[in-house]
C-alpha cells in the first residue's frame, strides 16, 4: 500500500538567534530533505546521510520515525531525549524542533 | 627515499545501511562488487584495479573510516617495514591471512592523529575487471554509472599531523609533494605520495582524532567528472561542491555524500611528482584558492563535515 505523502510542517526555534522559522516538510522523506537550499537554511546542512552531526536537533513537540543515526553524535541517551539528526527523521506529524548544532569538540566518537 | 610502498592497497568504510551503501558505490560510482564475507562486509573495486578489491563496507552503527591500507613490494619489505615501525616506537597488530578475504597477513598501526594504517604485501589478483592481459581492448562495456577506475587516495583530519608526517616520510618512504602553511611555518595540510602521483595521501589540521573527509576515485577525463555530477543529480545524490578543480594538485573534482555521510570524491588529471621534485607550499592564507581553485574561499562543510 502506498501512503499518502502529505505536507506537515516544521517550526525550527534557534535559541542561540532568538528566531522561530517554519517550512514545510513532505511526510515521506527525512525532514532536511526538505530544505532545497543549503544557504539560509534554518537547521544546518551538512552529509544529509546520518554521520557527520551538524543537523543535531531535539524534538520539542510531534511525532517521528527514524532511520539509523551514527552512534558518534546520538547515543541512546540523546534518543530517549528526543535528540535526533534532522537529515534521519521523517515527520509523522507536524514538528517542533530545537537546533542543538554540535560543535566537534562534542563530538562522542 | 622510496621504502618499498607501493600504493594505497583498500580502505573500509563503515556504512549505517549495507543495501543503500552498495547502491552508491556499485550502482552510481560504478564500482565493481567482487565478494562478500561471513561477516556481512562487502569488497568491491574500480574496473582497472589488478587486485580483487580496495574497497570494503562494513555496516555499523556510526560512519567514518576503519583503515586505510598501502599495498608494499613484497613479505620481505612487510617484515623490514614493520620492524622500522616497531623501532619507531609504534605498537603493530598482525592480522592474520585471510582475516580479509583473499587478502595476505597484514600489519596495522594507529597513527598520531588516531587513524588506523595497515601494510600488506599479498592479495589474490584477479585482474582488470572485464579486460583481458591479453590483447586488451579499451575498457569493460558493461561498467555502470561513473564508471570510477581506481581507489586513489583519502584525505584524514586529525591534530598532530606532524606526528604522521614524520612517520610516513621518513619511515615509509613518502614524499612530501604538497603543504600548506602558516606564516610561522606551522603545517595545517599535508599531501603525501609512495608513487609518482601528487598525493597517495593526505592530512589537514583540525583539533580532532580520527576522522574521514574523503575516500577518492580516479576517473579518465574531466567530461567524465562533469557526467557524474550529472549522475549525481539524476539519483538526487548530495553534492558538497563541484564539478570544480582544486588548486592543491590541480586535479578536477567533485565531492558528494554517501548515505550514510561519508564524503566521495571522484576526480581527473592532476599534477605528478618525482622524487627530485621541489615540495609545492600553499600559504594559509589562500587555503580557499588551494582546496577550491575557483571559488577561492572554503565552503563551511568543508572543515566542519566529517565522518
Ligand atoms: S547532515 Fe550530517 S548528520 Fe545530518
Ligand atoms: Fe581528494
Amino acid at each position: 500500500m502506498e501512503a499518502k505523502v502529505t505536507s506537515l510542517n516544521v517550526t525550527v526555534v534557534d535559541k542561540a538567534k532568538d528566531t522561530e522559522v517554519a517550512f514545510d516538510a513532505k511526510s515521506d522523506q527525512p525532514v532536511l530533505l526538505s530544505i532545497r537550499s543549503v544557504v539560509g537554511s534554518p537547521i544546518p546542512v551538512g552529509c544529509k546521510g546520518g554521520g557527520c552531526g551538524v543537523c543535531k536537533v531535539r524534538v520539542l513537540e510531534g511525532n517521528f520515525s527514524a532511520k539509523r543515526m551514527s552512534k558518534a553524535h546520538i547515543s541512546e541517551q540523546d534518543l530517549e531525549e528526543n535528540v535526533v539528526l534532522a537529515c534521519r527523521i521523517i515527520p509523522e506529524t507536524d514538528l517542533k524542533v530545537e537546533i542543538l548544532a554540535e560543535t566537534p569538540e562534542e563530538d562522542k566518537s | 627515499m622510496k621504502k618499498g610502498v607501493m600504493r594505497p592497497g583498500h580502505v573500509q568504510i563503515r556504512v549505517l545501511d549495507l543495501d543503500e551503501a552498495v547502491k552508491h558505490y556499485a550502482d552510481l560510482m560504478g564500482l565493481i562488487e567482487m565478494d562478500r564475507d561471513d561477516q556481512g562486509r562487502v569488497y568491491l573495486k574500480g574496473w582497472t584495479e589488478v587486485d580483487k578489491f580496495s574497497v570494503v563496507l562494513r555496516e555499523a552503527d556510526e560512519a567514518g573510516m576503519d583503515f586505510m591500507a598501502f599495498k608494499v613490494a613484497d613479505e620481505a619489505t612487510l617484515d623490514s617495514l614493520a620492524q622500522d615501525l616497531r623501532d619507531y616506537g609504534l605498537e603493530l597488530t598482525e592480522l592474520p591471512a585471510g582475516d580479509l578475504k583473499d587478502c595476505g597477513r597484514r600489519i596495522q598501526f594507529t597513527a598520531p592523529t588516531g587513524h588506523h594504517f595497515e601494510l600488506f604485501a599479498t592479495k589474490e589478483q584477479t585482474g582488470k575487471w572485464g579486460v583481458s592481459n591479453r590483447n586488451p581492448e579499451a575498457w569493460p562495456r558493461d561498467a555502470k554509472g561513473m564508471k570510477a577506475t581506481r581507489f586513489d587516495h583519502c584525505l584524514l583530519y586529525g591534530d598532530d599531523i606532524d606526528g604522521v608526517l614524520d612517520i610516513f616520510t621518513n619511515v615509509l618512504g613518502f614524499q612530501l609533494v604538497e603543504q600548506v602553511v602558516e606564516p610561522d611555518g606551522n603545517k595545517i595540510a599535508i599531501f603525501m605520495a609512495c608513487s609518482m602521483k601528487e598525493h597517495d595521501i593526505a592530512f589537514i589540521r583540525q583539533p580532532m582524532k580520527d576522522k574521514f573527509h574523503h575516500a577518492s576515485f580516479f576517473l579518465e577525463s574531466w567530461e567524465d567528472v562533469l557526467k557524474a555530477g550529472d549522475l549525481l543529480s539524476m539519483t538526487d545524490t548530495p553534492i558538497d561542491i563541484g564539478p570544480t578543480r582544486h588548486g592543491l594538485t590541480h586535479g578536477t573534482t567533485i565531492y558528494f555524500f554517501d548515505p550514510s555521510g561519508n564524503r566521495c570524491e571522484v576526480f581527473s588529471g592532476g599534477d605528478y611528482t618525482y622524487p627530485d621534485h621541489p615540495v609545492i607550499t600553499w600559504d594559509a592564507e589562500q587555503l580557499g584558492k588551494a582546496i577550491f581553485y575557483h571559488d577561492r574561499e572554503l565552503n563551511e562543510r568543508f572543515l566542519t563535515v566529517v565522518t
